[in-house]
């Protein structure tokens, strides 16, 4: 079995969302986090906010010390989505997305989340699922261009009807077929779906490029300790099929909004124990 | 609730298309909604102007079909959106203002009396009183617009996670005076009233006649018959002479997975309280025709 190292770990400034990205940028060095994974959201980085944020944000990253090791852009909640049946829809979140891809390459951050989009749930689920490849099959085209690996991401059925569980995520990944679209899976929407994160890294191996370790009872993106999730179960399901990649701590309820760093500290000591060693602040 | 005006919030709806929501909502009782305005059903960044204004018209097309009206508009800005009247950043703030303002348009357009104004938000880090002069000078210029098409704005306290400048009673009170605008009114949210322990009679009365629009749900934003007290909340604001409009505003981790059946729980429930008054039972003859949802109101 191969071991799970701390430096394997990054954090993400979701849960800072209504804080300044220079509070997040201090909170990570105080709590030795090196890795990030840079959600991009309004006031931190977007490209909504106007002008070209792209050289403020190479500037901070830089003076901080840490790395961006995946970009984020927020794609769930913002008038985007790459399933749209609206053309223009479609066409304006895939042109915001080669934007954010472009911006990863320039951060020297090789991949970017993907999820699925939300079809409407009165149409056939047939008809969504084209709308989407036909997006992630213009967006892994971009990817090679750029030299960025898109992470297709599982969601819960509250958030999409898309890829909730291991057939749904897998279809799209071996359908595009391309080095530049691999999966990132989240363990919130595995536990829902009342399955488990071992299946999915015997079925995609290598493709599984990159995992959100979240609690949940059974979702909410919690902290560990505040759900009902076996995390050694999980921890165990990735050392058995030597996953060396890197692992996002993504909580995001709303109850640790209002002082992130205190609960990020709480979940970085709770998986110390249950990883084997290793050093957050270390550049893997 | 004699003078009660119900309204349905599109929000739980959001992953349905706009015409389904309105058959459901119409299917279940109501005469009104309260347009969530917010992709895809109706946002700004999804449309050139043109295209705007030919959704708007098919949107009251859908209306008429459906035989609802909108006395209530509320586009998304702030809470999921990243819309900012009162940001610090220039760009961001001139941007949110003239969406907001267009939105303002929007609502005299549709029909619409009111709308939801969010007050802007502040870094939880860097809370200042320079901030929240920038929200208050905002809300003043839209109000300007507000009075010109006929709209009242309302302003609707928000989770203090969110940075808003208006989270509490107090805070609501004192923003409702700072601004000075008479068609700057305060919306109600029984669930977040009453999920603090407070009275919605007392929220009423310290607003002195500023009222002008209530959102209800039970608890955890689920259907009103699910508990909290919402029955007794609203028969204190119908005592204490309440006319306005409500707008049963479902809003549950998850209420997207079956939003119609939530509504038309509610609009049962209302029915039972007195509050609704349902369509009456359609004939076996009717029955063999197909009828529309408007159909099934015109049998009142």
């Amino acid at each position: 079995m191969s071991k799970l190292l701390m430096d394997q770990l990054a954090a993400t400034n979701m849960v800072y969302s209504r804080f300044s990205f220079q509070y997040f940028l201090d909170s990570m060095q105080r709590l030795g986090v090196r890795s990030i994974e840079l959600y991009g959201c309004t006031t931190h980085f977007h490209f909504y906010d106007g002008g070209d944020p792209i050289p403020r944000l190479k500037r901070q990253i830089r003076d901080s010390g840490l790395k961006v090791i995946s970009m984020m852009p927020e794609e769930n909640v913002y008038p985007v989505n790459i399933a749209a049946r609206e053309k223009r829809l479609r066409d304006n979140t895939v042109s915001l997305y080669k934007r954010f891809m472009d911006a990863a390459a320039e951060l020297d951050c090789h991949q970017m989340l993907l999820c699925p989009g939300r079809p409407y749930r009165d149409m056939p689920y047939s008809e969504g699922f084209q709308y989407a490849r036909d997006s992630v099959q213009r967006l892994a085209e971009y990817g090679q261009e750029t030299g960025v690996v898109l992470c297709y991401e599982n969601l819960r059925i509250g958030e999409s009807t898309l890829a909730t569980n291991l057939e749904d995520l897998s279809r799209m990944v071996w359908e595009i077929d391309s080095p530049y679209l691999k999966c990132c899976v989240d363990t919130v929407p595995v536990y829902a779906a009342g399955e488990k994160l071992a299946d999915y890294l015997e079925v995609l191996g290598e493709n599984v490029h990159h995992i959100h370790l979240n609690d949940g009872d059974p979702d909410g993106h919690l902290m560990w300790g505040d759900g009902t999730q076996d995390l050694d179960e999980h921890l165990d399901a990735l050392r058995a099929h030597g996953y060396s990649r890197y692992i996002t701590m993504e909580m995001a309820a709303a109850k640790y909004r209002l002082d992130p760093e205190t609960y990020y500290a709480q979940n970085i000591r709770y998986l110390s124990a249950h990883f084997d060693g290793g050093n957050l602040s270390n550049s893997w | 609730m004699k003078n009660a005006k119900l309204c349905v919030v599109t929000a739980p709806y959001w992953h349905y298309t706009l015409e389904y929501a309105m058959n459901s909502i119409a299917s279940s009782g109501f005469s009104s909604l309260e347009l969530w305005a917010a992709s895809p059903h109706y946002c700004y960044a999804d449309y050139t102007q043109e295209e705007r204004q030919a959704r708007r018209r098919e949107i009251l097309a859908m209306m008429e079909r459906y035989g609802l009206d909108m006395p209530v508009f509320y586009p998304e800005q702030m809470n999921k959106y990243p819309l900012n009247i009162a940001s610090a950043e220039e760009e961001i703030r001139q941007f949110s203002l003239e969406r907001v303002l267009e939105y303002v348009d929007d609502a005299a357009l549709f029909g619409a009396e009111s709308m939801l104004l969010g007050t802007g938000w502040q870094h939880l880090d860097a809370p200042s009183p320079e901030n929240r002069e920038r929200a208050v000078s905002a809300i003043r210029t839209v109000s300007c617009r507000a009075e010109e098409r006929g709209i009242t704005l309302l302003l609707e306290p928000a989770a203090p996670v969110l940075g808003s400048f208006v989270w509490d009673l107090d805070s609501l009170v004192r923003m409702l005076h700072d601004v000075g605008c008479a068609n700057v009114k305060a919306c109600l949210n029984l669930a977040f009233i009453l999920e603090r322990g407070e009275s919605a009679a007392d929220w009423y009365s310290a607003l002195n006649g500023r009222v002008g629009h209530v959102h209800f749900a039970g608890q955890g934003g689920r259907d009103p018959g699910s508990g909290s007290g919402v029955s007794g909340a609203l028969r204190a604001l119908d005592a204490l002479g309440y006319t306005g409009h409500l707008s049963l505003n479902i809003t549950f981790r998850d209420c997207c997975l079956t939003p119609d059946r939530e509504v038309f729980r509610s609009g049962r429930w209302l029915s039972r309280q007195g509050f609704l008054q349902l369509p009456r039972p359609v004939s076996r003859e009717q029955c063999s025709k197909e009828l529309s949802a408007g159909d099934f109101r015109r049998t009142l």
